[in-house]
């Protein structure tokens, strides 16, 4: 069995545990505590609060403060785990108040991207590497701008070449849009090729018109293209990998607010009136 | 693998640096510049090189030369103008964020937009709204609370009748968060309530208590306060959840409490401890035990003494005499038919409980006081005795009545000879039959069973000639000739507990109450605790908890 | 022949002469000197007369008191002839590192390493004035040198030696492609000093009996002894037996010193293969002895189909042969021969001891744990696509395409390799910017680079065994760190040279211009640039190890040590 399967299967036992136990401990203690909320609720905000330390420890890397890789995998299986206690806080059930319900809102948004954020980053980096064409997020620009630079001077020098205009038309028609800016992000998250074949169709069809040196200059632009959307393929998933934070990580922010809010409340509204 | 892209080819000689905050703006054009925006993100580039004037000693002018790194491609073809400014000047560009920078930049306006919303929200009138989990029950709403949290804490709203915090601002909240009890740093919150009495909190101390005076509404020989707040929880909806077995159990299976409560009790008046009843509920009141109500209890199906009317062995007082048995027995029947419970026992408006039984609903159908054989539609009143009495002194004139009724019902004249002769000649028959008037009277009076004066009754008969002492304890009297015993017939024979027949639809009446081996109005047929507990565990189909029947306060039982 | 020499054909042999400016006069003066007076011209090929390497593969250097001409550690290409004056050879323990023109590695206090939160320049490679002055470096380019200041003090301090004029020095560092083992600084004003580069060295040694022996002497003396009994296999033997052993041990060096600068083209045009490596011994043959290698690496292959597949590659310590061999002593009649090829890749050092020397001393009495399993008959009637699993190793574990890769990309030069498990990897640039947070905001390497299978050998200092980038650092500002061996840059004495960033095969060094605390470029007086060196230095100045695997947040991204295929082959089974 690998380190990963093991890892998987030691964490998984190891949230079942967890989570039965605080499901067991919930149930035992509810009858028995004055407020069994208040240890549900600080263990939610211990399990919290551990959470959010993985950016703190992100943002130290000189320290020695453990290896990122195990961080990450506590930093799940406790997620899955705030869940569970989440909704024990809660008495299994969605809160009432306004204040609660977007408390809960934000939690439950707040975990259920970083679920989702989990599953695109195992499932991404497959899909990148299975494409290939690898560069770096930064270059994408300026790889792309080589790309169209190149394509605008193989029309270019098509004209001169063939005294014709028929692949500069077909560049300045179908390829310019094309190369200039990244397209398709939708298309090529949800792995369509339709915008590649259909371009590919066309270069075929065009291809039966030309002579030999057009069709080697439109073989050359047919790659160019072929490389600028294995490009934009490599925008789009690698962008869609950074563009899940933007959800998880802000929102993490405004949970910590809403938290000590909470907590603040709770405390305060729990004090009473003095006696008159 | 086969359509796998190589990665393309691009310019390695320099470091990737995703962490900074801007990006050349001719990064995007594929030619960002060699020295990149400022700290603070503007662009602060001219040309690709800063040229240097080359002055051999002597000249006056010398000659610019171009500085570009050959990193940068080298010295440029054209070189300097003349001026000294580069050749090759970059057009000044529009920085962009970084990726990363963008979503610093997101997170700050969510912050920001989270901080103004809150600040908002709790500044604003409707912060109460806002912060309020779940509405408060209703026996705490209405304007009596918003008064009460006008005089305590002069807070607009009715949260001051309870809370400190709803009028105060953030600070205040802070303040009193931090001097909570039990308080975000102090233990007890954590504290498991093993048995005993749990402390009062704050809150029960100062809002609680404030109006209900401690726990005088639960039993007069509770020892020392319990927090109110442990059991019943607030801001749990319109109808507050009852508390749990265990919050029950913390005092009824603890010895030292029990104990304590009830030598306490020993020392009070029983009657203090009488449930409240409604008005004009007929309550059947079973003595308070020996020690109180302190037994040991650890759940209902587990523990629970026999309800106190069955377990000191009483008997219904009621005088009425009714037998069970025979009603249920096949040999009564109404329109040919036999009955059944349902045919006197019927729920009442709210289906909780069973209408009270009436003469008039539930026994004149067969029980209709007659007393002449040949003139069945001549019956005595239910009442009193006076009225049973003056009734059968106008005999003749009711004779006479009856007659007119006939003729008119016969579609002839009611002529008075007719009347008269009738009533005479029935007035005769009687007096063969039952003799004098007054001994009429004592015949309807006082006869248990009609057939000791009308041997041939048929049994079908025997009940609408059955005189009142047929049902009623009759004593004579001296002033009235007899007197009828008051009947008693309980509406609730348990105070203590709450019973809704209307939940209990699914199971017939004999699965709890056994009648039909009652033959004497003695009997309580009530079930025991047993038969509850077959279905109240945890098992069952009903519910195990306490309060399925009991509620803490010491209140009406309707 | 005691010594072997095999070398490949450089086609630009003479193209690139060492000092282009050499003077004939100077030739001929060199001439008039022992030991190439003595030498005899018709023993030199005639492609290769000795006045042509003189020409071309030396270069007259002069040195004033206290000027380092090498520093312990060092990684250099050429050797020494002391033609005037004297030099001092500083023993050990040896200077101080600093005093040699490095940094001292010092761990950061916790407080700096916090610091580092806020203390980083928000603007790219920001040097100090110290940093960017270069310490006590003068001179510029390939010329320039490190001054010891204070050398009564030095040698009040520390034990020397002198050498005078005629004797050679640095051969044996030159020639087995070993560290430096001494400090040598010049100890007159007017030292002048023959720097043979390492072709030239060769190519005298091979033509002349005397220099060879000279040399060879040297070697057997300080360095074989040494060599022999750091392999487990020679512990048993009396110092009677080892000097035995010693005497028919034969060194022997394959392949391109420079081999970097010949890779980086071959790579590039795609025509890198197995078939056009020299070839060390070959599968087939009659084992005629054990090659050990001593520094450097082989590919150990076998054929398939038309060509060659390689199954492993070997480094230093490792053995070639001896399996066959000890099957061969153990089974008189029915002998094996060489049952794989052995080709060197880049540059190999090998020390080959004879048959007949190894099964009459070394394999009697020799530790049954220091012996490899003898070859089974399974074994021998292995077919093509069932490679010895012996040798295989951890080979057949990664696969071929990978082990083709690696190979080819001589990555097994990397002890700390950054490898990057594509398909893992989120691209995420964690890495980087925990690189960069531990470097003053400036990442050290380039999360990109060559990839097969899945696994991506990122451009990030490899700290390789046989650092080609050390040599020809003419300040030492890029040396091995004191305590953990690590290849490190010291800023200060980096005079932006770029011999490092060219030399090393990998991309794994970059040229950055420095800038002020402002953010504008540092120019020197004739508004250059002033560029520095930078490359990984496996964060050994912070605390826990590399900031960029221990900030890989998907277990995509480790450093690891490609010598062996071990730690790789069980990473990759995670």
């Amino acid at each position: 069995m690998g380190y990963f399967a093991k890892r998987r299967i030691i964490g998984g036992l190891l949230l079942l545990a967890a989570s039965v136990a605080v499901i067991w401990g919930q149930l035992q203690l509810a009858p028995v505590m004055r407020q069994v909320g208040f240890l549900t609720g600080w263990a939610l905000l211990a399990a919290c609060a551990f959470l959010t330390l993985y950016n703190v420890r992100k943002r130290l890397p000189f320290l020695p403060l453990g290896n990122s890789r195990t961080w990450l995998q506590l930093h799940a299986y406790v997620g899955y785990l705030s869940f569970v206690l989440f909704f024990a806080h809660t008495g299994w059930r969605w809160p009432v108040g306004w204040f609660d319900n977007l408390l809960a809102l934000l939690f439950l948004s707040v975990a259920l991207s970083g679920v989702f954020g989990l599953f695109w980053s195992r499932l991404i980096p497959l899909r990148l590497t299975a494409r290939g064409g690898d560069v770096p997020y930064e270059r994408i620009p300026i790889v792309r701008r080589q790309l169209a630079d190149r394509a605008k001077m193989l029309a270019l020098e098509s004209v001169t070449a063939t005294k014709t205009t028929t692949i500069v038309d077909f560049y300045s028609q179908h390829l310019v849009g094309f190369l200039g800016t990244s397209a398709n992000f939708w298309r090529h998250l949800v792995e369509s090729r339709a915008v590649l074949t259909r371009l590919q169709a066309r270069i075929d069809d065009l291809n039966r018109f030309l002579n030999a040196d057009q069709r080697r200059a439109l073989a050359e632009l047919a790659e160019i293209a072929r490389q600028k959307d294995g490009l934009d393929y490599q925008h789009a998933l690698q962008l869609s990998l950074r563009l899940w934070l933007f959800i998880h990580i802000p929102l993490t922010y405004s949970l910590v607010i809403f938290t000590v809010l909470h907590v603040v409340v709770v405390f305060s509204f729990s004090a009473g009136v003095p006696p008159y | 693998m086969s359509d796998q892209l190589p990665s393309p080819e691009f310019d390695r000689s320099k470091y990737e640096r995703p962490d900074d905050a801007w990006i050349c703006g001719h990064a995007c054009e594929g030619k960002p510049c060699r020295l990149g925006p400022s700290k603070s993100g503007e662009c602060r580039v001219t040309g690709e090189c800063k040229p240097q004037l080359d002055k051999l000693p002597g000249q006056e002018k010398g000659r610019w030369r171009c500085t570009r790194p050959p990193a940068h491609g080298g010295p440029c073809a054209d070189g300097p103008r003349p001026d000294g400014t580069c050749g090759c000047p970059i057009p000044p560009c529009v920085p962009r964020r970084s990726l990363r920078r963008i979503r610093q930049l997101v997170s700050f306006i969510v912050v920001t937009l989270t901080a103004a919303l809150l600040l908002l929200g709790i500044a604003g009138t409707w912060r109460r709204q806002l912060v309020n989990p779940n509405a408060v029950s209703r026996a705490h709403q209405g304007a009596a609370f918003v008064e009460l949290a006008r005089v305590r804490r002069e807070s607009d709203n009715a949260c001051g009748a309870c809370h400190e915090s709803p009028r105060a601002g953030l600070r205040s909240w802070v303040h009193n968060a931090l001097h909570a009890s039990p308080g975000p740093l102090s233990r007890s919150q954590f504290q498991v309530l093993n048995a005993g009495v749990v402390p009062m909190t704050q809150l029960d101390r100062n809002a609680c208590v404030a109006c209900h005076n401690r726990h005088e509404f639960h039993q007069p020989s509770v020892v020392e306060a319990n927090s109110c707040s442990t059991c019943h929880v607030e801001h749990q909806g319109l109808k507050m959840p009852p508390p749990n077995d265990a919050n029950c159990a913390r005092c009824h299976n603890e010895p030292t409490v029990m104990a304590a409560a009830s030598i306490k009790g020993s020392s009070i008046p029983a009657e203090h401890f009488d449930a409240p009843v409604v008005a004009g509920v007929r309550a059947f009141r079973t003595p308070r035990p020996a020690g109180g109500r302190t037994n040991l209890i650890t759940a209902f199906w587990e523990n629970h003494p026999n309800f106190g009317v069955l377990a000191q062995g009483l008997k219904d007082p009621d005088t009425l005499r009714f037998n069970h048995a025979v009603h249920l027995g096949g040999t009564v029947r109404l329109n040919g038919q036999p009955l059944d419970c349902a045919r006197c026992h019927v729920p009442d408006a709210t289906g909780r409980y069973m209408a009270r039984i009436s003469y008039a609903q539930n026994c004149a159908p067969c029980h209709d006081l007659q007393f002449d054989p040949v003139n069945p539609d001549l019956r005595v009143p239910h009442g009193e005795v006076a009225a049973v009495r003056a009734k059968l002194r106008g005999l003749p004139l009711l004779y006479a009545e009856l007659k007119a009724r006939q003729l008119a019902a016969a579609g002839q004249a009611p002529l008075r000879e007719k009347t008269e002769a009738f009533a005479q000649e029935n007035m005769v028959r009687m007096r063969q039959t039952f003799g004098s008037g007054e001994q009429l009277e004592k015949l309807v009076l006082f006869t248990g069973d009609p057939r000791e004066q009308q041997p041939g009754l048929s049994a079908e008969r025997r009940a609408h000639y059955a005189g009142c002492a047929y049902c009623h304890e009759v004593v004579p009297s001296r002033e009235q000739l007899a007197e009828i015993r008051l009947v008693f017939i309980p509406d609730r024979w348990l105070l203590n507990g709450r019973f809704n027949h209307a939940k209990h639809t699914q199971q017939s009446c004999e699965t709890c109450h056994q009648v039909r081996a009652s033959r004497l109005t003695a009997d309580i047929n009530l079930p025991s605790q047993t038969v509850c507990a077959a279905c109240h565990r945890p098992e069952g189909s009903g519910g195990p908890n306490c309060s399925e029947c009991h509620t803490y306060h010491l209140r009406t039982s309707n | 022949m005691d010594t072997i020499h095999l070398k490949i054909e450089r086609p630009d042999r003479w193209d690139n002469a060492f000092d282009p400016q050499f003077p004939e006069r100077e030739v001929d003066r060199l001439l008039s000197y022992a030991p190439f007076r003595d030498m005899h011209p018709d023993n030199f090929p005639k492609k290769q007369p000795l006045r042509v390497i003189l020409q071309n593969d030396t270069r007259l250097r002069h040195f004033k008191r206290g000027e380092i001409v090498v520093r312990a550690g060092d990684y250099g290409s050429s050797a020494f002839m002391i033609i005037r004056g004297q030099v001092r050879v500083v023993l050990p323990p040896g200077l101080p590192e600093r005093s040699l023109g490095r940094k001292s590695t010092v761990k950061r206090s916790v407080f700096h390493a916090i610091a580092q939160l806020w203390s980083n320049h928000r603007t790219p490679e920001v040097r100090t004035p110290e940093e960017i002055r270069g310490g006590d470096v003068v001179g510029e380019g390939a010329e320039a040198r490190v001054f010891l200041q204070d050398v009564p003090r030095i040698l009040d301090q520390n034990k020397t030696v002198t050498i005078g004029t005629g004797e050679f020095f640095g051969e044996i560092a030159a020639l087995s492609r070993m560290p430096r083992t001494a400090t040598i600084f010049a100890d007159s004003d007017d030292t002048e000093l023959l720097e043979i580069r390492w072709q030239g060295l060769r190519d005298l040694l091979r033509s002349d009996p005397a220099l060879r022996a000279h040399i060879d002497a040297i070697y057997r003396k300080n360095t074989l002894s040494n060599a022999l009994r750091a392999f487990p296999l020679f512990g048993h033997l009396s110092d009677e037996q080892l000097e035995k052993v010693k005497a028919q041990t034969q060194f022997g060096t394959f392949g391109d010193y420079e081999w970097s600068g010949d890779y980086k083209k071959l790579a590039k045009a795609g025509t890198h293969s197995p078939e056009k490596e020299a070839l060390i011994a070959q599968e087939g043959d009659y084992p005629d002895g054990v090659y050990l290698i001593r520094s450097g690496f082989a590919r150990l292959s076998r054929k398939f189909g038309t060509g060659q597949r390689t199954l492993n590659y070997i480094g230093a310590g490792r053995w070639f042969g001896l399996r066959e061999i000890l099957h061969n002593a153990r089974n008189p009649s029915a002998s094996i021969p060489y049952q794989f090829s052995l080709r060197v890749i880049g540059y190999t050092h090998t020390l080959f001891i004879p048959t007949k020397v190894m099964e009459e001393i070394v394999l009697p009495g020799a530790p049954a744990d220091a012996l490899p399993r003898p070859l089974t008959e399974d074994e021998l009637d292995h077919d093509d696509d069932d490679p010895l699993k012996e040798e295989g190793g951890s080979a057949l574990q990664i696969g071929p395409e990978l082990m083709e890769f690696l190979t080819a990309g001589r990555y097994f030069n990397g002890t700390a390799s950054m490898v990057i498990d594509l398909q893992r990897c989120t691209r995420c640039d964690d890495c980087v910017r925990a690189c960069a947070s531990t470097h003053d905001n400036n990442p050290r390497f380039l999360r990109h680079g060559p990839s097969s299978d899945g696994i991506q050998v990122a451009q990030a200092c490899m700290h390789c065994v046989d650092p080609v980038c050390m040599i020809g650092c003419p300040t030492g500002a890029i040396h091995r760190d004191a305590a953990g061996g690590n290849v490190v840059i010291n800023q200060s004495t980096c005079i932006g040279c770029t011999s490092c960033a060219t030399n090393c095969p990998y991309e794994a060094i970059r040229m950055v211009e420095a800038r002020d605390d402002g953010g504008a470029f540092v120019t020197d007086q004739e508004l250059k640039p002033i560029l520095k060196a930078t490359k990984c230095d496996l964060c050994i100045e912070q605390y826990g190890g590399p900031a960029c695997e221990r900030a890989c947040p998907h277990d995509a991204l480790k450093r690891i040590n490609l010598n062996r295929l071990d730690a790789l082959a069980n990473w990759l089974k995670r």
